[in-house]
């Protein structure tokens, strides 16, 4: 009670402390004393512990290779026969999908494209399961890995050893054609993509590598993680492969960063922070950075190896490649489960080293605790003050704040519950309002053909332009609104906040719990403007009006601007791959406009009193 | 002397040789075949048959094994159908085998009707077989058994002419594989062992170097030639299918016997009235030493006439272009879709016949995944609704008994029909889950029947119909997290409990002072009692008074 009576005092200082708190220990986890090293979990794996059977070589790779040009249409007519005579199983399928849902609205124009498979049948079992090799065809180049997945098949093709089929899968227009090719596969079919048919399967798919490759020779392996909504691989795949590029003496990277020379300097800490915060910059997108996260939708635990070639470093050939995806199919075909142990969350400072979410969800919690903290002590507060106006005269020996407390528990309960003030009904009208607002931006897409008619604008201006008039119309509303519809009190004014408050910190936790690098980031620019916006006068209230407009989603799109276009951002929302449209409109922009709501009731609560 | 020993040799050899052609009879033969220039297909077929006036019931054995015939004796089994496979066979690409078998483990068995308790004797068979043939047949529980309808008629002669089928039972365990520990049981069954004539191919580490093997084991009665079922025998015929493939085992110009088994083959089986070796060869290669005899395309040599350990080679195969050999018949491909907790079962079958053809489709689907039946649908490529001409489902019981779906379709000439229905994904409770639980757990595969006379294949076993195999298929359903946090919390727990014990136990107990000069806890005791007994004594002697008191007042 004591500490509560405290707590109430320094409310304020709390939070600070708390937010600040959740900050450095975030930041502190970068810190090699802070996080561990990446170890197995899943022994079944056991990388590198068979020998690879170099059974192909550097010009058999560049053999194949030879046979593409760029023109995918010959290659992929190349690749059946290739594939045939290596002795696979080779099926393909068509598909056609729609790309862009603004700019093409009403014109139903479908890309066309081929998927290609070839089934390596092991001969040490009956089909049940399967790991996939996905080489995506890139349009102006060709994609190197096409060789290396060729001599690997024909290698594969002559050995006994293989218990789970080996599916080669060459896709064409990135993710579309992996996810025709996934829907296909699981009888999921997808409203944008029109796919046909599988002509035969491969029992359950247990794991996906997908390779890229846009040189002859490569400096460097960079490891794409990152799926759709912040999903992310099974850390003993990553682990597996960064183990076996050790072992082979390839550099490998995420994210583009190496593992620090010396991790115990500040420059080996600044080096594990770089990483983290890129890698939840890419996760906070909630778009995937490779064709693994189309995998990752399936619940098929999936990375991509993309290789880099710089000119001032020494490079290495594709047969050093060729052979650490041997290992890695060597490892998976061990695998007598699906992956299941090691970590689904986790944040990699480096390849080597990884942050559990046992580690950063605490600094999440701390910074939450600020406007949880900030909402009760107001709520707490609001009602020792009723209970000191009447209760005093009355009672002179609840004195202390303790026994009052302890009155106002049941009181507040029976007041809420029992009599429903108009002030909270004001304030859930106010808060469904907000949320009709965040509905509106949300369908507004929808109404582009409308207005780029109207004014006569194109398809992605109108679709910006659109966007941002339903932003100000909400704030203009909000404004004339308070004004007009509803009397706020200085209570209602207050509950009002405290809703808001609370309603702040579920959200953002919510959001967290799907995609923790999006909830973070956003509870770190929410959080203070959330916790100490209040109703006030004088230039403090536009101090505020500023600090909102600076995190309001316009201003926000335009800092992360070269992340990705709004058009992309929508069009990866319809096909239900990307939440961030709905999570900013919906969640954001309702939050968002409650505060605004809360700068402008000050006025009005003068008029009141 | 020697010419002595030599004369014993003979009238020994003889001897045998009546015994075997007095009423029993043995028969070996191999038969190699290419399904294309990459694969050879063997198939070992090794069969018993004992003439028998009544029932199978015998107190002597000769060639028929003791250890079957007394398990078969004592179970009264009909008919008995065994098989165990690792690899699937692709029905599309290579053509319908001599005999089918699914993936797994698969035991069909007629009993006797006279058997009092079938369930019992089924557990019993069970049980006995696994420990016969080293596999874990004992697994095939009454979450696993079914009595099929329709699908599983009995090959041989019944019974009364009627079949009745309370007494089948039929189980699939599909996780099993075929291990080296259950071919050598199967092996000690031929009455020559691996010792002498195609039997002596039977290398366990090469036959399992290959794409697809299967071991059956075939018990049933049969008529006596003449088709009148005065006379019956028994029949026990034990197979293996086994298929390589000559680009892994990089053999791809010639191949011989000795390369495909690591042995050569030897001369017949004494006790064999039959001992030949078949091979067919793609156009283009050359059999050496050349085979002159020739039965249906078929290059014979009788092992009977083999005078030594041989070796026979296959030359000059040419590299395969893109073949495609075409199935006649009808093939199944099976496969799940759905993620998550719900899940569907497609069946994609394919009529490559210019004509209409009835088939039965049979699936057994495990207690855990609960089917809707209203979703099961029947359609062609061509979108028309085919209705099944007749429908038995048997909803499963949780942990007792599976769904069972048996359909009989009649499949349009040239046609894909797709049979689908969906289902949900139960939940087990953690004790149910076998080791390696995030393998998974297996659908058997779904079972086509035909009638063999559609079909271009050999009518050896099964009499008049065919059953063709799908895949079986391997579906993930909830499971608890076994691993480190359920650790976590058991060691929390336990730690807990002790603790709060202990806290507990300190927290309730009231602690006091004791005075030096206090008695001592018996004393103390005993005092009390006797406390206790003068203080009732005084009660009762003051209400006694009491009621006095009342009285007189």
């Amino acid at each position: 009670m004591k500490l509560l009576k405290k707590l109430l005092c320094n409310v304020n200082k709390v939070c600070v402390f708390t937010y600040l708190a959740g900050v450095i220990w975030f930041i502190l986890l970068s810190h090699p004393q802070f996080h561990a090293r990446c170890y197995f979990s899943e022994n079944a794996l056991s990388p590198g512990l068979v020998h690879s059977q170099f059974a192909s070589s550097n010009n058999e790779i560049a053999r194949f290779n030879r046979y593409f040009t760029g023109d995918t249409e010959k290659t992929q007519q190349t690749m059946i026969s290739l594939l045939q005579s290596i002795g696979l199983e080779v099926h393909q399928q068509k598909f056609a999908f729609r790309e862009d849902f603004i700019n093409q609205p009403e014109e139903f124009q479908l890309k066309n494209g081929t998927n290609i498979y070839g089934f390596m049948r092991a001969p040490r079992s009956a089909g049940t399961e399967s790991v996939v090799i996905n080489i995506p065809l890139f349009h102006s180049q060709l994609n190197y890995a096409v060789g290396i997945a060729l001599a690997l098949a024909k290698q594969m093709r002559g050995e006994m050893h293989w218990a789970k089929d080996i599916v080669f899968l060459f896709t064409e227009h990135d993710s579309y054609g992996a996810q025709a090719w996934l829907d296909a596969y699981h009888g999921t079919p997808s409203f944008h993509i029109a796919a046909d048919p599988l002509t035969s399967h491969a029992g359950s798919i247990q794991a996906a590598i997908v390779m890229e490759m846009k040189d002859k020779s490569f400096t460097y392996i960079n490891l794409k993680l990152e799926g759709y909504n912040g999903q992310l691989p099974n850390m003993d795949l990553s682990n597996l492969a960064v183990r076996l590029f050790k072992l082979r003496e390839i550099l490998a990277s995420v994210n583009y960063q190496f593992h620090p020379y010396d991790p115990s300097t500040m420059d080996g800490f600044k080096s594990f922070l770089k990483t983290t915060l890129k890698m939840m910059k890419q996760l906070s997108t909630g778009m995937s950075s490779g064709n693994h996260g189309d995998f990752l939708r399936y619940n098929i635990e999936a990375i991509t190896l993309e290789g880099i070639r710089s000119k001032q470093h020494p490079n290495r050939d594709l047969l050093a490649l060729h052979r650490i995806l041997e290992g890695i199919c060597r490892s998976l075909n061990n695998l007598l489960e699906r992956f299941h142990q090691s970590f689904f969350f986790y944040l990699l400072p480096s390849t080597e080293r990884y942050i559990s979410i046992g580690m950063y969800m605490p600094c999440l919690g701390l910074v939450l605790l600020a406007p949880v903290l900030k909402a009760l002590s107001m709520l707490v507060r609001s009602e020792i003050t009723d209970s000191d106006v009447t209760e005093e005269q009355s009672d002179d020996q609840k004195e202390s704040i303790d026994d009052i407390l302890q009155d106002v528990g049941s009181k507040y309960f029976e007041e809420t519950v029992q009599t429903p003030t108009t002030q909270w009904n004001s304030v859930v009208q106010m808060m469904i309002l907000c949320h009709v607002a965040g509905y509106l931006l949300f369908r507004s897409p929808s109404f582009t053909p409308v207005w780029s008619s109207m004014f006569s604008l194109t398809f992605t201006t109108s679709f910006i332009f659109l966007l941002v008039t339903v932003h100000l119309a909400a704030l203009v509303f909000m404004e004339l609104h308070s004004q007009h519809f509803f009397s706020f009190t200085q209570e209602g004014a207050k509950n009002f906040r405290v809703a808001s408050l609370l309603h702040a910190a579920i959200a953002v936790g919510v959001i967290s719990i799907m995609n923790f690098s999006l909830g973070f980031i956003v509870s770190l620019f929410l959080v203070p403007v959330v916790t100490f916006i209040q109703t006030r006068e004088g230039w403090l209230k536009y101090l505020q009006k500023l600090s909102l407009i600076i995190i309001s989603l316009p201003l926000i799109h335009f800092y992360t601007h070269h992340a990705y276009e709004v058009v992309q951002i929508y069009n990866f929302h319809l096909t239900n791959r990307s939440w961030l449209f709905p999570a900013a409109s919906l969640v954001y922009f309702p939050m968002w406009l409650q505060l605004w709501g809360i700068t402008c009731c000050s006025k009005h609560v003068e008029i009141a009193n | 002397m020697q010419k002595n020993m030599l004369g014993l040799f003979v009238l020994i050899y003889f001897a045998m040789f009546c015994t075997c052609n007095g009423n029993e009879n043995y028969e070996e033969s191999l038969k190699l075949d290419m399904i294309d220039p990459e694969l050879v297909y063997g198939f070992f077929n090794f069969t018993t048959t004992w003439n028998y006036e009544h029932w199978f019931a015998p107190r002597h054995y000769k060639l028929f094994p003791r250890s079957l015939g007394q398990l078969i004796q004592k179970y009264n089994i009909a008919e008995l159908h065994f098989t165990m496979t690792q690899g699937l066979w692709r029905y599309k690409r290579w053509g319908f085998p001599d005999a089918s078998s699914p993936t797994g483990a698969q035991l069909w068995v007629w009993f006797h009707k006279n058997t009092e308790d079938v369930d019992k004797n089924w557990v019993g068979f069970t049980n006995a077989l696994s420990g016969l043939f080293c596999a874990s047949l004992n697994f095939i529980n009454k979450a696993v058994t079914v009595t099929p309808k329709i699908s599983f008629r009995p090959v041989g002669v019944v019974e009364g002419g009627e079949t009745d089928n309370t007494f089948l039972r039929y189980g699939t365990l599909s996780r099993e594989n075929l291990c080296t520990e259950n071919l050598t049981p199967w092996m000690k069954l031929l009455p020559c062992g691996s010792k002498a004539g195609p039997g002596a191919l039977l290398n366990p580490s090469q036959l399992h170097h290959s794409k697809f093997l299967s071991i059956g084991l075939h018990f049933l009665h049969d008529c006596s030639e003449g088709g009148s079922c005065e006379r019956r025998h028994v029949k026990l015929e034990q197979h293996i299918s086994v298929v390589y493939d000559l680009r892994t085992l990089n053999l791809m110009p010639n191949f011989s016997l000795l390369s495909l088994f690591k042995k050569r083959v030897k001369p017949a089986c004494p006790l064999s009235s039959r001992s030949v070796l078949m091979v067919r060869v793609i156009e283009g290669a050359t059999i050496s030493p050349a085979l002159t005899e020739s039965v249906g395309g078929f290059s014979v040599l009788n092992l009977h006439r083999l005078k030594s350990d041989s070796n026979v080679q296959v030359k000059g195969l040419k590299t395969p272009g893109v073949t495609t050999k075409l199935n006649h018949g009808v093939t199944n491909h099976c496969y799940l879709t759905g993620i998550g907790l719900e899940g569907g079962f497609v069946c994609s079958i394919v009529n490559h016949n210019n004509r209409e053809i009835p088939i039965i489709f049979f699936q057994v689907v495990p207690w855990f995944l609960h089917t809707q039946v209203h979703t099961l649908k029947v359609v062609s490529r061509q979108n028309d609704i085919i209705s099944p001409a007749w429908i038995s489902y048997t909803p499963g019981k949780i942990r007792e008994s599976p769904n069972i779906m048996e359909l009989i379709v009649r499949l349009p000439s040239d046609s894909i029909t797709e049979l689908s229905f969906h289902f949900t994904k139960g939940f087990m409770t953690w004790i149910e889950h076998p080791p390696d639980a995030n393998h998974g757990f297996y659908i058997s595969p779904a079972v086509i029947t035909t009638k063999t006379n559609d079909l271009n294949i050999s009518k050896e076993l099964h009499g008049s119909v065919q059953h063709i195999y799908s895949e079986a298929i391997l579906v993930n359903i909830p499971v608890p997290d076994f691993s480190m946090p359920y650790n976590v919390i058991c060691l929390v727990c336990t730690v807990l409990a002790i603790s709060f014990g202990s806290f507990h136990n300190l927290a309730t107990r009231r602690f006091h002072k004791l005075s030096p000069n206090e008695v001592s806890p018996v004393k103390k005791k005993f005092l009390s009692l006797i406390e206790r007994f003068k203080s009732r004594k005084k009660k009762n002697v003051d209400e006694s008074l009491a009621s006095t008191a009342e009285k007189s007042s």
